[in-house]
């Protein structure tokens, strides 16, 4: 039976190993970009156990955490940063592309959307072969707007694939907010009008996280069908800017350093939407 | 015993390739509706142990569905009525088939376009411009010109990785097998020699319609210029052709592209080869309007083409 401490341990590991990966950028030891996951290790981490081994997981270009729950080392990932043969794919694949056959990630794309229509092909092959695998690939808010992933859900639904959708939604494409580029459309009605079981997770709790991918990941396989998982994330490290049309305003954190954080803890937000602070309540608690 | 045309020939040899793989996709928009492609996917989605699919109209997708198959292990074929589809799948045969072009692979994708050279369908669908394709990709864009080729195209396919395969639609209910006429298969396309006597000059031709080449042979004839053909059968590996020694024979050459691409494979060959040999002419569809009306005349070589021509190897017979 997996123990929430468990989770609450790698949680703050991935919490540790970015913060350190931070200070190296800071120091300008990188000369590729890195995007930073902070605020999004609880769902990275609860797909690193309710996967299966054989499973295929395809990233987009936030990878860090995944990598990290996954069982990268941090050294691996700051050699990979600094393309060195030491590096987590040889220094091969840097940051946004980074993909590892360590978990069974075969795919990792920093174009937009690009990853949900590899995954389509990645699933055929499960069904073609009737491998009782599933396949996982992890997107954004952002990349929900393209038109492949419209096509995706089209194809997954229309060939019955074992196929989960991982929307990441922290509600920005890079500097615009949802609101500054769009309307905001309903996702689970979206999924509803292509008959796909949508599951909203939010609160970063990491138990019922992994219980959750776990259920979604045996009715993906049982039933033939896709499935879209839906997280509310909060990106943690945003920073204020001075924008000469709307004044004052605070922009979420894209990709680089992030200056401002709690040293002694590795907190950046006191409250449930950074997965740290859930973490160390679930230790606290046992203690 | 009848004589199969370009569509059945290629129906074939895809039928060939998928039953040889263990386990193998083929899909595609109507391919198994219809008139299947004219007939190209005849029966395809019959074959026992083949994995079918009669997609929806998702061409970007379908282009990483391809890919996504082929990095996981599985060996597919995009059969794809319009090579102008081909353009909503740029984003992936560019930047996913960069990412995994590195990746050890085990499988092979082909994407196979009908090109629609009869020009009647208007402003738009017209697409004929295949050297993009190879020089976005650097895989091989395989020109189904020939019986030869394409049995040459399915036979580099069996290795892993991306395939492009081309067919004119004016040739597909052509005969594949030429009466009265010797071709030779050489390892960067086929050669036809048509005159008794050996001939001087041998006219390269890049593009789906062989009979625009032959053509051209007899009205050199009429100027008493003999002329062999040699069919090129794809357009990334001009190094191979410059080498060729089936073109290597020969003092003269024409070269001669119908395709639509500015930038072309045909223009670099010729760079290359112009020092090599006595004389060389290229003829090359220029950029005009009048290729994307409707009824447009398909490329024909001019009268001005035989000209210059004849200014060049007028000396020679």
């Amino acid at each position: 039976m997996l123990s929430s401490l468990v989770l609450a341990e790698r949680i703050l590991e991935s919490r540790r190993a970015q913060l350190e990966i931070n200070r190296n950028i800071l120091n300008n030891q990188f000369s590729v970009p890195v995007h930073l996951a902070l605020g999004h290790e609880s769902i990275a981490t609860a797909l690193s156990f309710a996967k299966d081994t054989d499973d295929f997981v395809l990233l987009n270009h936030r990878n860090i955490h995944y990598h990290l729950a996954f069982g990268a080392q941090t050294q691996e990932l700051i050699d990979e940063y600094k393309l060195l043969s030491t590096g987590l794919a040889g220094g091969k694949n840097a940051s946004m592309n980074l993909h590892s056959q360590k978990a069974n990630n075969i795919y990792t794309s920093n174009i937009l959307g690009s990853n949900l229509g590899v995954s389509l092909g990645v699933a055929l092959h499960n069904q073609a072969r009737a491998n009782d695998s599933a396949t996982w690939v992890v997107t954004g808010d952002g990349a929900i707007e393209e038109g492949i992933f419209y096509e995706t859900l089209l194809a997954a639904t229309s060939w019955n694939l074992a196929l989960l959708i991982i929307v990441e939604d922290n509600g920005w494409s890079l500097a615009t907010k949802v609101n500054e580029r769009r309307v905001d459309f309903n996702l689970m009605e979206l999924c509803s009008a292509f008959s796909i079981q949508y599951l909203f997770l939010d609160g970063n709790n990491p138990i019922v996280y992994f219980e959750a991918l776990r259920a979604a990941r045996i009715a993906s396989l049982t039933k033939k069908q896709p499935i879209v998982v839906h997280t509310r994330i909060r990106t943690l490290g945003s920073r204020t800017v001075e924008d000469l049309i709307k004044g004052t305003r605070e922009i979420n954190y894209h990709a680089g350093g992030i200056p401002h954080y709690k040293e002694a803890t590795g907190l950046l937000i006191d409250d449930e939407t950074d997965p740290s602070y859930v973490a160390e309540k679930i230790l606290g608690a046992a203690k | 015993v009848s004589i199969k045309n370009f569509t059945e020939h290629i129906n074939q040899q895809m039928r060939n390739y998928l039953v040889s793989k263990d386990c193998s996709v083929v899909f595609g928009q109507n391919v198994f509706a219809g008139s299947r492609i004219a007939g190209l996917a005849k029966d395809l989605d019959l074959i026992e142990g083949v994995n079918s699919l009669n997609t929806p109209n998702i061409e970007n997708s379908l282009m990483a569905t391809g890919l996504g198959l082929m990095l996981a292990g599985t060996s597919s074929i995009f059969i794809m009525k319009q090579h102008d589809f081909a353009i909503l799948g740029l984003d992936q045969l560019t930047n996913t088939w960069n990412l995994i072009r590195n990746v050890k692979l085990n499988a092979s994708f082909i994407i196979l376009m009908v090109v629609v050279d009869t020009g009647l369908e208007g402003p738009q669908a017209n697409l004929y411009n295949l050297d993009e394709f190879a020089s976005l990709t650097r895989a091989p864009v395989y020109l189904l010109n020939t019986k030869e080729n394409i049995d040459q195209a399915f036979r580099a396919a069996t290795e892993p990785g991306l395939h492009f395969m081309a067919v004119g639609q004016s040739q597909m209910k052509s005969a594949v097998e030429l009466q009265n006429m010797d071709s030779i298969p050489a390892e960067t396309g086929t050669l036809f020699e048509l005159s008794l006597a050996k001939a001087e000059t041998v006219i390269v031709y890049f593009g789906l319609n062989v009979q625009l080449a032959f053509k051209l042979v007899s009205r050199l004839l009429n100027i008493d210029i003999s002329s062999d053909v040699f069919a090129v059968s794809n357009l990334l590996d001009i190094q191979a052709l410059i080498n060729e020694p089936k073109i290597a024979e020969y003092q003269n050459i024409i070269v001669a592209d119908s395709g639509k691409s500015l930038f072309s494979a045909s223009a670099e060959f010729e760079r290359s080869i112009r020092r090599n040999y006595a004389k060389v002419v290229y003829l090359k569809r220029q950029p005009s309007p009048s290729w994307s009306e409707v009824d447009a005349v398909e490329f024909e070589f001019s009268d001005s083409d035989i000209e210059s021509i004849r200014e060049v190897l007028g000396e020679c017979s």
